[in-house]
């Protein structure tokens, strides 16, 4: 990405972990196991409870979304599209909340940085600033204020990546 | 004690919002306000020397001290002794406080300092 598209300081909430496995194994379980590392409750996703599932599609127009199964009913919401799909290195996708109207959307870019010790993970997040300013999402904070908010959720997410990103013993 | 460098008005607002977690008590180390849980530290009121800025430390979550130095550089840093693992400094002595955010910052040092039994997730 050259330094002309990379969003302003101030519109993106940008957080990174280092996780103890090469970034091939990072990236498959950013992706494959999205479900298993992506903290549950309300804050976190749309479906409460432990029966919901989250899915992102491995490719290119892929979806995000979470589904529940009630009564053989299955439901599903979706969060967003994949924009980037280049394992192992660069994931993107367009994310909206449940609030988000018409084509209102922020983006996610992840990058997978090899390090001695595995991978930097890096996710940025940005788009807030084309949010209107009296939005639902934003709680009527400042950008700058609504952006730190964001990060924060991303630390709890990340610390949960690293933690769940563990190399597994040979089989 | 140190000589607080803090106004009594905000280390009075830190000490309510500490105290006010489970178990949490206070106690003096090194000259200067901490606040813990089972003996183990969750907040820190430090700068209290000759010339120094009062400051609040804290531990954060993965990658958010550099999130947080990074949105706002006058008001966040990286504490020398305990920055490299992961606790993030919060100047005290700005015209007016994110107390909103401290508040939330301080949770979350704590459930990443307490046992599981008060809420915690220790060794996050």
């Amino acid at each position: 990405m050259s330094a002309r598209e990379l969003p302003a300081a101030g519109d993106r909430a940008r957080v990174s972990v280092a996780v103890a496995v090469p970034p091939a194994d990072a990236f498959r379980i950013f992706s494959e196991d999205i479900d298993q590392w992506w903290r549950r409750g309300l804050k976190y996703r749309v479906i409460d409870g432990q029966r919901g599932l989250l899915h992102l599609e491995p490719r290119v127009g892929g979806r995000l979304f979470e589904s529940v199964e009630t009564d053989g009913q299955t439901t599903v919401i979706e969060n967003g599209r994949v924009t980037v799909w280049e394992p192992p290195l660069r994931l993107g996708f367009d994310w909206r909340a449940s609030n988000f109207q018409g084509d209102e959307s922020t983006h996610v870019e992840v990058t997978f940085e090899p390090t001695r010790s595995g991978t930097l993970v890096t996710v940025t997040h940005s788009g807030f600033s084309k949010l209107r300013p009296d939005h639902p999402v934003r709680h009527g904070q400042e950008v700058a204020a609504f952006v730190r908010e964001m990060g924060l959720w991303w630390g709890g997410l990340m610390t949960s990546l690293r933690e769940f990103a563990r190399p597994r013993g040979e089989p | 004690m140190n000589r607080l460098t803090v106004r009594a008005d905000r280390l009075e607002r830190l000490r309510k919002l500490c105290l006010a977690l489970p178990e949490a008590s206070e106690q003096e180390a090194w000259g200067d306000p901490t606040w813990r849980v089972q003996k183990r530290i969750f907040a820190m009121q430090k700068g209290n020397f000759e010339g120094g800025r009062p400051a609040l430390w804290l531990k954060a979550q993965d990658g958010v001290q550099a999130m947080l130095v990074e949105s706002d550089p006058e008001l966040f840093y990286v504490p020398p002794y305990v920055g490299h693992k992961g606790w993030v400094g919060v100047y005290l002595d700005g015209k007016s406080l994110p107390w909103k955010l401290l508040g939330e910052l301080v949770g979350e040092s704590y459930r990443l300092i307490a046992p599981k039994r008060l809420g915690g997730r220790p060794g996050v």
